[in-house]
């Protein structure tokens, strides 16, 4: 696959993002902490996958092959949020994640959905509809584990502040890439950008004692094409996302 | 009324819907949740299979029987030591 323009790489951060948070989320469908929890991340795993379909798709219309973009392309070319490389260590990791990771996916869109390409206008709504349930359940459960005290609300806060320098940096890339975007009034400013995930994740946040505001993103090894810090998802999840043991059924 | 909504202890919540709007509310199932911002998220989730106009969700707590305590629903009430609450 050649390198994308800028567009191409905003849509594939977006749909690569959603496509491993659903299979991370999808890790925990059994061995949450109840019935209704798993059957909440297999709804939300789903609604990922979903999203990144229809971003996927929207490649297309840029000139992209989305059979190759979705099944061909080995790790090193994936261009997702590093906070997802790797398989969840606990349930603070899957929470930590639902407000960090998720959030910053759901603000992206917001500044997508907000410009003025008009295939975002028109999709990102009902995709920040769904998200709406990703964002109570993530606040409800940071909240608590937070205000639980003791190992939970440990966990919960190291957890998201071990995501949260790399997911800025992917939320605010500092590149020229980025910069044509915002100048093409394709998405928003980073300033507002900022401003849109302090007023998401902000409060949820802080009941663990951590503040938005003094998080700096991990800008070191920013690898301009992918759109992201040093790294790449786990081959396991890999495989996964790009279907490899379905290959022999694939329909297009 | 459950006395565990703020912890990470379960109550039980009922889960009423209607598919359109002039259609009554009817009971379409229970969860578990531990409050009730996560009850309404589980709710949603777990009873998505429909395309629901308005879903509401109740702590099985605060439904009181009106005509007879010794009726289905109220032997599963909160608090009592024969229901499952």
């Amino acid at each position: 696959m050649s390198a994308p323009d800028p567009l191409a790489r905003h849509i594939l951060s977006l749909a690569d993002t959603k496509r491993l948070l659903g299979i991370r989320y999808s890790d925990w469908i059994l061995g949450s902490p109840s019935i209704e929890t798993g059957i909440a991340a297999s709804s939300m795993a789903q609604d990922e996958w979903g999203h990144a379909r229809l971003l996927y798709s929207m490649l297309k219309r840029l000139g992209f092959d989305p059979f190759e973009v979705e099944h061909e392309r080995p790790a090193d070319r994936y261009y997702s949020a590093p906070a997802l490389d790797d398989p969840f260590e606990d349930w603070a990791d899957f929470v930590a994640a639902t407000v960090v990771v998720d959030g910053a996916l759901a603000v992206a869109l917001e500044s997508f959905g907000g410009g003025n390409f008009a295939l975002a206008r028109s999709r990102v709504p009902k995709m920040l509809a769904e998200e709406e349930y990703h964002r109570q359940f993530g606040a409800a459960w940071f909240t608590r584990l937070a205000g639980s005290g003791g190992e939970g609300a440990a966990r919960v806060r190291a957890a998201a502040l071990a995501m949260l320098p790399s997911t800025l940096a992917w939320l605010l890339p500092d590149d020229d890439l980025n910069g044509t975007l915002v100048e093409e009034g394709a998405i928003w400013a980073g300033a507002r950008v900022r401003e849109a995930c302090e007023a998401r994740i902000g409060a949820t946040l802080a009941a663990a004692g951590v503040a938005l505001a003094d998080i700096e993103p991990a800008r070191a090894g920013w690898d301009p094409e992918r759109r992201r810090g040093p790294g790449a998802p786990a081959e396991e999840a890999v495989e996964r996302a790009r279907g490899d043991r379905n290959r022999a059924l694939f329909v297009e | 009324m459950s006395g565990a909504r703020g912890g990470l202890a379960e109550s039980v919540y009922e889960v009423f819907a209607r598919k359109t709007r002039g259609e009554p509310l009817r009971h379409i199932g229970y969860i578990d949740a531990p409050g009730d911002e996560l009850a309404r998220v589980y709710a949603w989730k777990t009873y998505d299979e429909e395309n629901w106009f308005e879903m509401c969700v109740v702590p099985r707590g605060a439904v009181m029987p009106v005509n007879r305590t010794d009726g289905p629903w109220a032997a599963n009430r909160p608090g009592r030591k024969d229901g499952a609450g």
